[in-house]
C-alpha cells in the first residue's frame, strides 16, 4: 500500500487523477451511519450519496408515502366493501336472527355467525390477493424500461410485504365485519319490533 | 306445583297509535297442564305469549315460570332460558330455509350443548318420525309442504324437553288430521312426561278437541 501522492506519482499523472472512492453498500438507506462510520477511520472527507443528492433522496421518501396512501386507500375501500355485503347480510337475515334468539341463541353467538362469515371473506380474498399480487408482479418484472443499467421495471421482492399486506387485509376484514355483527346481535325477537309475529 | 305464573300483566304499543293491548291479566298454570287460549284475531293472544315466552319483554307485570321469575332477566339470560326451558311454535312455522329439516330440528340441542351430536341427531329422527314425516330429514326446510313445516317446527320446540311448550296457532295451518295428531302428542307430553302446554287458538276445532 502506497499514498495516493505517490501512486499518482509512480503513474505519472497530476492531482486530478484519482480523487474519490465511491462505495457501494449493501443498503443503500444505511449510507448516513456507513458514512460516519468511516469518517472516524480516515482524514479523507467521506459523504453518504444523499449529501449530493437531496432531491433523489426526497423523491423517495415522497414515492414511498404515495405507495403507502394509494395501499391504505384501497385497503379502506375494500373494508367499505365487505361492510356493505356483511350490512346488507344482516338486513337479509333479520328474520333468521330473530329465530335464533328465539331458539335460546345470544348476542355473542350471532356476533360470532357473522364475524366468521367476514373473517372468510377475509381470508379468501387475501390469499386470492397475495397469489395474483405475485403474478402481476412478476409480469411487470418483464416489462422492458431501459433506463441506465435497468432493462425492466425494476421489482424488490420482500415476503415481509405479503405478511404485512396480509395482516392488514385481515384486521379491516374483522373491522369491516364486527360492526354489522354488532348491530345483527341486537336484533330482538319479540318486542315491539316483533320480527316473527307477522309472516315475512 | 306452577308452571307459570302471571301478575298483573299490562302491555301497550305505541305505534302507530297508543295502544293498551293486554290489560291487568292474572292467570297460574300448574305443572302438566294443558291450557288452550281462545280469542278473536287481533284480540292480543299472539302479544301475550312472547310475553310469556320471554321474547317481549317491554311490559308491565310480573312473570314467573317454573319458580324462576324472568321479568327483569338479561337478554341473555333469557335467551339461555328459553333454550332449556321454553319450547315454541310459531303461528307461523319460521324454519331456517336454507337448512334441512333435521338440522332444523338438531339446532337448539346443539346450542344447549347437554348431548353429543349423534345422541340428538337420533333423537331428533326420532321426533320426525313421531310426527310423520320419515323420509323428509335431509330435505331442505323450504322444500316441504307448510303442513309438513308446522310439524317440524313442532319436532324443534320438542327437542330440548322444554318444561313449558307454548304454541301460537300451532296447528292453523294443518289438515284436521295432522290436528289430531300434534293434539295427541300434546296431551301425551303433558299426561306421561309432565311438560305444560300453553296454546293459543281462534279456532273451535281445538278447543273442541279438548
Ligand atoms: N308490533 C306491534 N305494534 C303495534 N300494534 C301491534 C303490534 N303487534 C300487534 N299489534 C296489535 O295488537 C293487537 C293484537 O295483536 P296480536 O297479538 O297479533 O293478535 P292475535 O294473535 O290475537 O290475532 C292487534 O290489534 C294488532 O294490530
Ligand atoms: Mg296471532
Amino acid at each position: 500500500m502506497v499514498s495516493i501522492q505517490t501512486a499518482r506519482q509512480l503513474f505519472s499523472k497530476n492531482k486530478s487523477y484519482a480523487t474519490e472512492i465511491l462505495v457501494n453498500i449493501r443498503d443503500y438507506s444505511h449510507a448516513q451511519k456507513v458514512a460516519s462510520d468511516l469518517s472516524h477511520l480516515t482524514s479523507f472527507k467521506v459523504e453518504p450519496w444523499q449529501d449530493g443528492n437531496s432531491q433523489l433522496d426526497s423523491a423517495n421518501v415522497l414515492r414511498d408515502i404515495i405507495a403507502v396512501a394509494v395501499s391504505l386507500t384501497i385497503l379502506i375501500v375494500a373494508g367499505f366493501g365487505i361492510y356493505n355485503i356483511m350490512n346488507m347480510t344482516v338486513n337479509e337475515k333479520i328474520k333468521e336472527i330473530a329465530i335464533l334468539k328465539a331458539m335460546g341463541f345470544n348476542g355473542k353467538d350471532v356476533i360470532e355467525i357473522f364475524l366468521t362469515q367476514s373473517v372468510v371473506i377475509g381470508l379468501i380474498g387475501g390469499l386470492t390477493g397475495l397469489v395474483l399480487g405475485r403474478i402481476i408482479v412478476s409480469i411487470v418484472d418483464n416489462i422492458p424500461f431501459k433506463i441506465v443499467t435497468l432493462t425492466t421495471l425494476p421489482v424488490e421482492y420482500r415476503a415481509s410485504d405479503y405478511i404485512i399486506a396480509f395482516c392488514f387485509g385481515i384486521i379491516i376484514t374483522f373491522l369491516a365485519g364486527y360492526l354489522p355483527a354488532r348491530k345483527a346481535s341486537k336484533i330482538d325477537p319479540g318486542g315491539n319490533f316483533a320480527w316473527l309475529k307477522r309472516e315475512v | 306445583m306452577t308452571a307459570l305464573s302471571v301478575k298483573q300483566i299490562n302491555k301497550y304499543f305505541s305505534e302507530p297509535v297508543n295502544f293498551h293491548v293486554l290489560k291487568d291479566i292474572s292467570f297460574d298454570v300448574a305443572r302438566g297442564e294443558f291450557v288452550a287460549i281462545i280469542g278473536k284475531s287481533g284480540s292480543g293472544k299472539s302479544t301475550l305469549l312472547y310475553l310469556l315466552s320471554t321474547m317481549d319483554t317491554e311490559y308491565q307485570g310480573d312473570i314467573s315460570i317454573n319458580g324462576t321469575r324472568v321479568t327483569g332477566l338479561k337478554q341473555n339470560q333469557l335467551a339461555k332460558f328459553r333454550n332449556e326451558h321454553i319450547g315454541f311454535v310459531f303461528q307461523f312455522h319460521f324454519l331456517l330455509p336454507e337448512f334441512s329439516v333435521l338440522d332444523n330440528v338438531m339446532l337448539p340441542a346443539l346450542k344447549l350443548k347437554k348431548k353429543g351430536k349423534e345422541e340428538i341427531e337420533h333423537e331428533a329422527m326420532e321426533l320426525l318420525s313421531i310426527l310423520g314425516l320419515n323420509g323428509q330429514e335431509h330435505k331442505k326446510a323450504s322444500r316441504i309442504s307448510g303442513g309438513q313445516q308446522q310439524r317440524v317446527a313442532i319436532a324443534r320446540a320438542l327437542i330440548n324437553g322444554p318444561a313449558i311448550i307454548m304454541g301460537d296457532e300451532p296447528t292453523g295451518n294443518l289438515d284436521s288430521k295432522n290436528t289430531k295428531i300434534v293434539f295427541d302428542i300434546f296431551r301425551r307430553l303433558a299426561k306421561e312426561r309432565g311438560q305444560t302446554i300453553i296454546a293459543v287458538t281462534h279456532d273451535d276445532e281445538f278447543r273442541d278437541q279438548l
